[in-house]
C-alpha cells in the first residue's frame, strides 16, 4: 500500500540530525534577534537623551537670546519661580503677529527642572502673538545648572546653561551632555 | 483530498517558517529604520535650524553695515553665506528709526530645511530737546542796543533784559542765587547709587535736609542717569513726620526724563512757586516717579556724605525705608535766593496777546499785558495781579551735551589744530584741538563734531549740514570760545526747521584763558544758525541773523537780528548721516 510506504522513511538518527540542526538554527536566530533587539533599544536610548538635550539647548538659547532681562522671581498660577541654578524666569518683550517686537509689553518665561523633567511655561501679554501654556520639553535629566555672569541675576547679560541626560539600559548609561552661552541681546 | 496531497503539502514547512521570520526580520528591521530615520531628521533639523539662526544673524549684521554704508539701503534677497542664504528687508518705522528683518534659509529658500527670521530696529541717534524762546538767557540777562536790534520772538531770561525791539513777548524772571545753600556732591564719581522708580516698594526716593539760611526756595539739582525711557517725575517738598517724608509745603517741580540721559549728569529741577522755608528745619525732598521694572532712575550716591539729612526708598503717600545700605544720601544741590529783576527800555509786543513781564519795568512800549510790581515810563501801568516769573532751565542739560560729544567721539579723533581752507566735508568727528575755517571754504558737516579747542570762522565761510539730516538739526559742540566774523554763512540741510547748532561749554569771559573774549561772539554774517552758551556770554553784533540764542549773558548790538522759528519748540537734533545707524536695545526677536 503506498500509504504503509510513506511511513517508513525516518529513522531515529535522521531525526536525531533533523532536530539537532533546527535547534542550531532557532539558537543562531534567537541570538540574531536578542543581539538586534538590544542594539534597537541602545539606539533609541542613546537618540532619546541627545534629542533631549539637543531640544532644550534650542529652545531656552531661542528665548535667553530674546530676553531683555532676567527676573529674580515670578508666580505663574500660584507658585512662585526663583531664577537660581536649576530654575531661570525671563522676561522677554513681546511680539506681534509679524514677530516683532512690541515696545513697553513683556511676556515671561520660565525653565525648571522638576526631578528629572525640565518643564517651560510661558506667561504670554494679552497683546504677544506668544502662546501662555506649559509643557514638558526634556526628560531623563540627570543635571541642569545655569550660571550667570554677576551674582545679580537681575543684572546678568549673559547665561551658561550646562545639561546632562542620562538613561539607563540594561545596565548600560547612555549620557549625552550639552553646554551653551548665551547672551541677553535685549539688554 | 487524498492522503497523497496532504503528506506533499507538509513538505513546505521550511518556506513557512522561512516566509515568518522573514516577515518579522523586516518588521524589526522598518521599525529600526524609522527611528533611525526619524533620529537623522530631527538631528539635521536641530543642526540646519542653528545654521539658519547664525545666518539670519550674520545677515542682520551684515544689513547694518550696509546702512551705515547707504542710508537708503532697503535690504537685498538671496545672499549666500555658509551653508545658507538670507533675504533682507528693511522699513522706516519713523526719520531716525528703521526695522531691519532678515530670513535665512537652509540650504536655499526653494527647498529648505530650516528657516529664522531675526528682527530688530536700529537707530540713528536723535534728541529732541525744546527751544521755547528765540532768546533765552541764564542769570546774566538779555541786553539788547543800537537801533534796528531786533528779535522776532519770544525772550525769557533768568536775569534782567534791556530791551529795543522785541515782536514777541519779553519775560524777566527773579535772578537765582549762584551759590548752592546744601549738597551732597562727592566724591565727583558717586561710590554708591540708589535705583528708584523701578517696583512700587522702590518707585521714589526721598531725601532729607536743613537749610542754612531762610532764603526762597530756588532749584534743586540731582545726579542722576536713566535707564529706558522713565516719565517725567515730581519732585515734592514736604515737611518731616518723625523722620519721614510727611506733608506737603505746596511746593512741587518736575524732573524732565529728557534731561536725564543714561549717563550721570547734574539735572536741574526749577521750582516754579518760591515760599520762605524756615532754617535749621528739616524738609524733605521727594522725586515722586513712576514704576517700571525696565524704565527707571538712577541716582548717585554716598554712605553718610550729608550730615544734614538721609535717604530713603519708598513710595510717596505710602511707607518709606531705608535705602540698602540704610546710610545713603542722594547726590544733590539746593539752590536759594532769587533777586528781582527788571526790563528797561525798547518795544515789546505787535499784538494785544503779548505779555511783558518782570518785577520792574521802566521806559518800555509794550502792546499787550504789562505784569510787574513796579513800573515807570511805560506806555501803560503795571498790572501787579501776577507775582514775578520764575526761572526757567536752560534747554540742554550736562548730559545732552555728554551724549553729542559721545557721539562725536567715534572713530579716531583729529589730534592738534586744524585749518580749513579748502571745502571739506567731515562728521562724526572729534577734533582734540582748535579749528579755523578761512577763505570762504565750505564745511559739509555729516555728523556730529566735537571740537575741544576754540573754533573760529572767517572770511566769507560757511557752515552747512548735508542734506542727508532731512529736517532734523546738527551739532558742533566746542569746548572752547567760538568767534564767527566776516559774512560766515550758515545753512542746514536745504529742508525747512534744519538748522546747524554751535553748543559751547565754555565759561568764557571767566575764564583765564579767554582772554575777555565771549563764549561766543558773532560780528557779521548771516544764516540759520542756533547759538548756545549756557555758561557763558554771547554777543551778537552787526547785521548778523540766526535762529536761536540761549546763553547765560546775551547782548545783541549794531541791528542785529534773531528770527525765530515754531520748528525750534519740537527740534529733532540726529547725530547725522556720518552717525552710526545702531541696534535698538529690547527690540531683537526671533521667529521660525
Amino acid at each position: 500500500m503506498e500509504l504503509k510506504k510513506l511511513t517508513k522513511g525516518i529513522t531515529l538518527i535522521e531525526l536525531l540530525i533533523g532536530l539537532a540542526i533546527f535547534a542550531i538554527l532557532i539558537l543562531f536566530l534567537a541570538n540574531f534577534f536578542v543581539s538586534y533587539y538590544d542594539s534597537f533599544n541602545n539606539l533609541q536610548a542613546s537618540n532619546s537623551v541627545s534629542e533631549s538635550t539637543g531640544i532644550f539647548i534650542n529652545s531656552i538659547s531661542n528665548a535667553i537670546r530674546q530676553a531683555d532681562s532676567i527676573v529674580s522671581s515670578r508666580v505663574f498660577s500660584g507658585t512662585t519661580y526663583t531664577s537660581n541654578s536649576t530654575t531661570i524666569v525671563l522676561e522677554i518683550p513681546s511680539i506681534d503677529a509679524s514677530s516683532n517686537v512690541i515696545l513697553g509689553t513683556y511676556d515671561h518665561m520660565v525653565f525648571y527642572l522638576d526631578s528629572s523633567n525640565i518643564y517651560w511655561l510661558v506667561d504670554s501679554n494679552a497683546s504677544s502673538s506668544r502662546k501662555s501654556g506649559y509643557q514638558l520639553i526634556a526628560s531623563n535629566i540627570s543635571s541642569l545648572s545655569f550660571t550667570y555672569d554677576d551674582p545679580i541675576v537681575t543684572s546678568a547679560t549673559k547665561v551658561d546653561i550646562t545639561i546632562t541626560a542620562q538613561k539607563l539600559v540594561k545596565g548600560k548609561t547612555f549620557q549625552s551632555s550639552l553646554t551653551q552661552q548665551v547672551y541677553l541681546r535685549n539688554k | 483530498m487524498s492522503m497523497n496531497n496532504v503528506l506533499k503539502s507538509e513538505k513546505g514547512q521550511v518556506l513557512m517558517v522561512t516566509i515568518i521570520l522573514s516577515v518579522f526580520f523586516f518588521i524589526i528591521l522598518s521599525v529600526m529604520l524609522t527611528s533611525v530615520s526619524n533620529y537623522v531628521k530631527n538631528e539635521r533639523y536641530l543642526v540646519a535650524s542653528s545654521q539658519a539662526l547664525h545666518i539670519a544673524e550674520g545677515g542682520i549684521d551684515y544689513a547694518l553695515n550696509q546702512l551705515n554704508e547707504d542710508t537708503g539701503y532697503t535690504g537685498e534677497s538671496d545672499v549666500s553665506l555658509g551653508e545658507g542664504v538670507f533675504n533682507i528687508n528693511i522699513t522706516d518705522v519713523d526719520s531716525s528709526e528703521k526695522l531691519i528683518s532678515v530670513t535665512s534659509y537652509v540650504p536655499n529658500s526653494s527647498n529648505s530645511i530650516a528657516t529664522k527670521t531675526v528682527s530688530a530696529r536700529a537707530s540713528i541717534s536723535d534728541h529732541i530737546i525744546a527751544f521755547h524762546y528765540g532768546v533765552q538767557s541764564g542769570n546774566g540777562g538779555f541786553f539788547m542796543s543800537g537801533s534796528g536790534t531786533k528779535v522776532n520772538g519770544n525772550v525769557y531770561s533768568n536775569g534782567n533784559i534791556q530791551a529795543e525791539i522785541i515782536t514777541g513777548s519779553a519775560i524777566a524772571a527773579n535772578l537765582p542765587n549762584a551759590v548752592a545753600d546744601q549738597s551732597n556732591d562727592s566724591p565727583l564719581t558717586p561710590t554708591d547709587s540708589i535705583t528708584f522708580g523701578n517696583t512700587s516698594s522702590t518707585q521714589d526716593f526721598a531725601q532729607s535736609f536743613k537749610l542754612s539760611q531762610s532764603y526762597s526756595f530756588n532749584n534743586v539739582q540731582f545726579y542722576i542717569k536713566k535707564v529706558g525711557s522713565p516719565s517725567n517725575a515730581t519732585v515734592r517738598i514736604l515737611y518731616d513726620n518723625s523722620s519721614s517724608p510727611g506733608s506737603s509745603t505746596g511746593i512741587t517741580g518736575t524732573l524732565s526724563a529728557s534731561q536725564v540721559t543714561t549717563s550721570y549728569g547734574w539735572v536741574s529741577i526749577t521750582l516754579p512757586t518760591t515760599p520762605i522755608l524756615t532754617a535749621g528745619q528739616t524738609y524733605w525732598m521727594v522725586i515722586d516717579a513712576g514704576s517700571n521694572s525696565s524704565n527707571y532712575y538712577i541716582l548717585g550716591a554716598n554712605q553718610s556724605g550729608y550730615v544734614n539729612g538721609l535717604g530713603k526708598i519708598g513710595k510717596y503717600g505710602g511707607s518709606w525705608s531705608n535705602t540698602s545700605p540704610s546710610t545713603l544720601d542722594g547726590y544733590f544741590k539746593i539752590y536759594l535766593g532769587g533777586q528781582t529783576s527788571s526790563i528797561s527800555g525798547g518795544t515789546i509786543g505787535t499784538t494785544s496777546d503779548d505779555i511783558t513781564w518782570a518785577n520792574s519795568v521802566t521806559n518800555a512800549t509794550v502792546s499787550g499785558f504789562l505784569y510787574c510790581q513796579t513800573g515807570s515810563g511805560n506806555n501803560k501801568s503795571c498790572d501787579n495781579s501776577l507775582a514775578d516769573p520764575d526761572p526757567q532751565s536752560m534747554p540742554l542739560s550736562d548730559g545732552n551735551i555728554q551724549e553729542f560729544k559721545d557721539e562725536a567721539a567715534v572713530g579716531d579723533p583729529i589730534e592738534g589744530n586744524l585749518s580749513i581752507n579748502s571745502d571739506t566735508t567731515m562728521g562724526p568727528k572729534k577734533i582734540n584741538g582748535d579749528v579755523s575755517i578761512t577763505g570762504g571754504a565750505i564745511l559739509t558737516v555729516t555728523g556730529t563734531i566735537w571740537i575741544t579747542g576754540n573754533f573760529s570762522l572767517t572770511g566769507g565761510s560757511t557752515v552747512q549740514l548735508d542734506s542727508s539730516y532731512g529736517s532734523n538739526d546738527g551739532i558742533i559742540v566746542i569746548d572752547g570760545y567760538v568767534s564767527l566774523s566776516g559774512n560766515s554763512q550758515f545753512y542746514g540741510s536745504g529742508q525747512e526747521h534744519s538748522y546747524p547748532f554751535l553748543v559751547t561749554t565754555s565759561s568764557c569771559p571767566d575764564d583765564t584763558y579767554c582772554g575777555n573774549k565771549d563764549a561766543i561772539s558773532f560780528g557779521g554774517g548771516s544764516g540759520t544758525v542756533g547759538l548756545i552758551a549756557q555758561n557763558g556770554a554771547v554777543s551778537i553784533s552787526g547785521g548778523s541773523a540766526l535762529k536761536a540764542l540761549a546763553a547765560k549773558k546775551v547782548v545783541m548790538t549794531g541791528g542785529s537780528e534773531l528770527i525765530y522759528d515754531e520748528g525750534l519748540v519740537n527740534s529733532h537734533f540726529s547725530s547725522g548721516s556720518g552717525g552710526a545707524w545702531q541696534f535698538v536695545t529690547g527690540t531683537y526677536s526671533v521667529s521660525n
